[in-house]
Formats: structure tokens, sequence, C-alpha cells
């Protein structure tokens, strides 16, 4: 087993988690898009058949995780598609869609705060199981490294919604709001306090 | 047997296309980069180690095939990870990382495909068998629908490219390969295969 077969049914029961929602950005503050984001998402939605995970995740998700990562206080590293092995008896092994981190861009994981998943065929309620297996290696791969914090946080987007989620402990924290691809500025808001105060 | 089964060794015998080698773009001109291409490269290359086959395909491929898309007249629609099941007898089934056709709907593959990208993560020549597969199944998917244009096909690993064209019997491989740093004169290869 792996990451890609926790579902929000098993997930729960298999990783002694529980699932609330939440307000996770009370007083969230919008943050203004890089002037080079706007004209390249409108680039691409113009051209780009989008209709596969693989071209969200090119034309969507990879330059806004790259625009909230550059516009956070350095280091922070955009992990794609990197293999991320924790703890295989618990199946917390596999790739990672992606994997925001407090670190410099090498191909070695360290600190990694915030999971991003590509929801399969578009449905976000399919990736929250995933999501949840991942912030929880990220909270035991952060403790084996002796790091204080104790919040990772994880997102499930198909590219037109983002569904932002928190662990604290044991609690995972689900978002009431759903954040959307269209108001960027509060997308990225929302992206720059989980690089802020997530570990 | 679909795409990915395919090696430059088994080409010939089951497709019947020889491999020959030759400059395919001796009069390409430099195209200009726009500001959005050089923009997300530059901070793909800051901010996201490319080791994976997804990230180079996220913050090099797909940005460098767009703004190729964009330059050519009329625009194209620049497919990635499309099924294109062409003909599973002859093995040409499977998904295409990134395909080109002239598709108004850009929703889905209409005649003519124009080219093929196969991305890969080290090495070019581990991809050529799977490329000139794809080719293949451009060119029948072309004729089932009554057009005749040269397919062409790219395999890349972001940083190095290689052009393979179509010739009906054989297959021509470029006896160069265009590096990313010549980011324009790669524009004005691309722009030569799709006008």
């Amino acid at each position: 087993m792996a990451f890609t077969d926790f579902t929000l049914e098993n997930v729960e029961a298999k990783l002694g988690v529980t699932i609330v929602p939440g307000d996770l950005f009370p007083g969230l503050q919008s943050a203004s898009p890089p002037p080079w984001l706007p004209p390249l998402l409108a680039q691409y939605r113009a051209v780009f058949a989008r209709s596969t995970e693989k071209a969200r995740s090119e034309s969507i998700v990879a330059p806004i995780l790259i625009a909230a990562a550059e516009a956070a206080p350095p280091p922070v590293t955009v992990f794609s598609g990197h293999r991320f092995d924790v703890d295989a008896a618990r199946s917390l092994v596999g790739e990672c869609d992606f994997l925001l981190a407090r670190t410099e861009p090498i191909p070695r994981v360290k600190a990694p705060i915030l999971s991003v998943i590509e929801a399969k065929r578009a449905d976000i309620d399919l990736g929250i199981g995933q999501c949840v297996a991942q912030m929880v290696a990220t909270q035991e791969f952060n403790k084996r490294a002796n790091s204080p914090g104790e919040t990772s946080y994880g997102c499930v987007t198909n590219g037109i919604g983002w569904q932002f989620l928190r662990l604290d402990g044991i609690l995972v924290a689900m978002d009431r709001e759903m954040f959307v691809t269209t108001d960027l500025p509060r997308l990225l808001g929302a992206l720059r306090l989980t690089l802020l105060t997530g570990l | 047997m679909p795409y990915n089964e395919f090696t430059a060794e088994t080409i010939h015998p089951r497709l019947g296309l020889t491999i020959a080698r030759r400059a395919l773009f001796p009069f390409a001109a430099a195209v200009p980069a726009p500001p959005w291409l050089t923009d997300i490269l530059a901070r793909g290359e800051r901010l996201v180690p490319a080791r994976s086959e997804k990230a180079r395909s996220e913050v090099i491929i797909a940005p460098i095939l767009m703004a190729a898309a964009d330059a050519s007249s009329p625009p194209l629609a620049p497919f990635s990870g499309e099924q294109f099941d062409v003909d599973a007898a002859r093995g040409l089934n499977g998904e295409v990382d990134h395909l080109f056709a002239r598709s108004p709907s850009a929703t889905f593959i209409e005649a003519p495909v124009l080219a093929v990208v196969e991305a890969k993560k080290l090495d070019i020549n581990a991809g050529l068998g799977q490329c000139v597969a794809q080719m293949e199944a451009a060119r029948s998917f072309n004729q089932k629908a009554g057009t005749d244009v040269t397919v062409f096909g790219c395999v890349t690993t972001g940083e190095l490219w290689q052009f393979l064209r179509h010739d009906v019997t054989s297959v021509v491989l470029d006896t160069r390969r265009y590096a990313v740093q010549q980011l324009e004169l790669l524009l004005g290869v691309f722009r030569d295969i799709l006008k």
C-alpha cells in the first residue's frame, strides 16, 4: 500500500487521525499575484487543451505553486513528482504530486510543509485520503528530524478549486472555504499563510 | 504492446521503417521568446529541482511547447498526457506525453496531428523507439482522416531536444541536438515544424 491507496473512508481508521471542519485562515489577507503569473495563465488558458491531470498540473497548478514559493521568505523549494518514503509499515510511501519545503532547491527533501495533490478524475473528495496520508508522513518526517513544529498542511486541487487541510497532532482540520483559481489573490494569500505557519 | 514498449531496435521489424540521419532544419531562424516564457523558465530553474519527468515537463517542456503553439499560425492545440489509441493490432496505442494537433475544439484530438513529443528523464536514446511509434500512429491517424501532412517527432529531456521527421518509409533523425539554452533557435525549429 502507498499514499494513493488511502481514501476519505479509510484514512481515519488506518492512521488514527480525526477529520473535522475548520476555519484555517481567519483574517486572511489577499496577496497580489506576481506580474508574470496572470499573462502566463491567460496564455495557457487560451491555447492549452487541459483535459488531463498532467495538462492541469503543467498549465495551472505548477505555475501557481511556483508563484507562492517565490513570494515566501526563502528558502522554499517546490518538489514535483518526488519520492517521499517515510514509513513503509504504515504505508506512508510513494510519489508526491507536489511537496513544498523550507529548504534549498537540491534534490533531497528536507523540512516539508505543504503537500499538494492533483485530484484524480477532477474530483477533489477522491484526493482527500491521499492528502491526509501525506500530511501525516510530513509530520512524521519532521518529528524524526527533531523539527520543533507539528503543523503540516495539505491541499487538494482539480485546477479549479483548492481544498486546504491542516494537521495538528492527530486532528485534521478541513477548511470550510474552498479557494478558487479565478480568485488568485485569495488563493495566493492562503498559500502564503501555509508557507509562513507550517512546520 | 503500447508505445512505450517500442525500442529503436524494434522499429524496423515491427513497423517496417528504416532510420536515417540528416540535417533537418538547416535554415531554422531564431524566434524571440515571449517574456512569460523566460519568466517561468527562470523561476523553475530557481525553485524546482527538475529531477523527475513530471517536474521537467512542468517547468521546461510544457512552457516551451506552449510558446511554440502560440507562435504558430493558426494557433495549434498542444495536448498533454492524452490517450492516443490508433491501431492496437500494431501496438500503436497508449499515452502520448505531448502532441500538437490542429484541433479547433482543443478538447479532443482531431487530424491533422503535426508532431508528438516524448519526455525522458535522462536518456534521449531510450525514447527514440517510442517516439517513432507515436509518429507512425499520428501518420496513420491522419491518413484515416484523409489528411496527409509530414509528421515530426521530438524526444527531450528538457535540456536537450532531438527532432525526427517521418518520411513515409523511413524516419530521419536530425544530426543536431538543440540545447534549451538555444531557446530562440528551438522556437524557430518548432515554427518550421508547425507551419
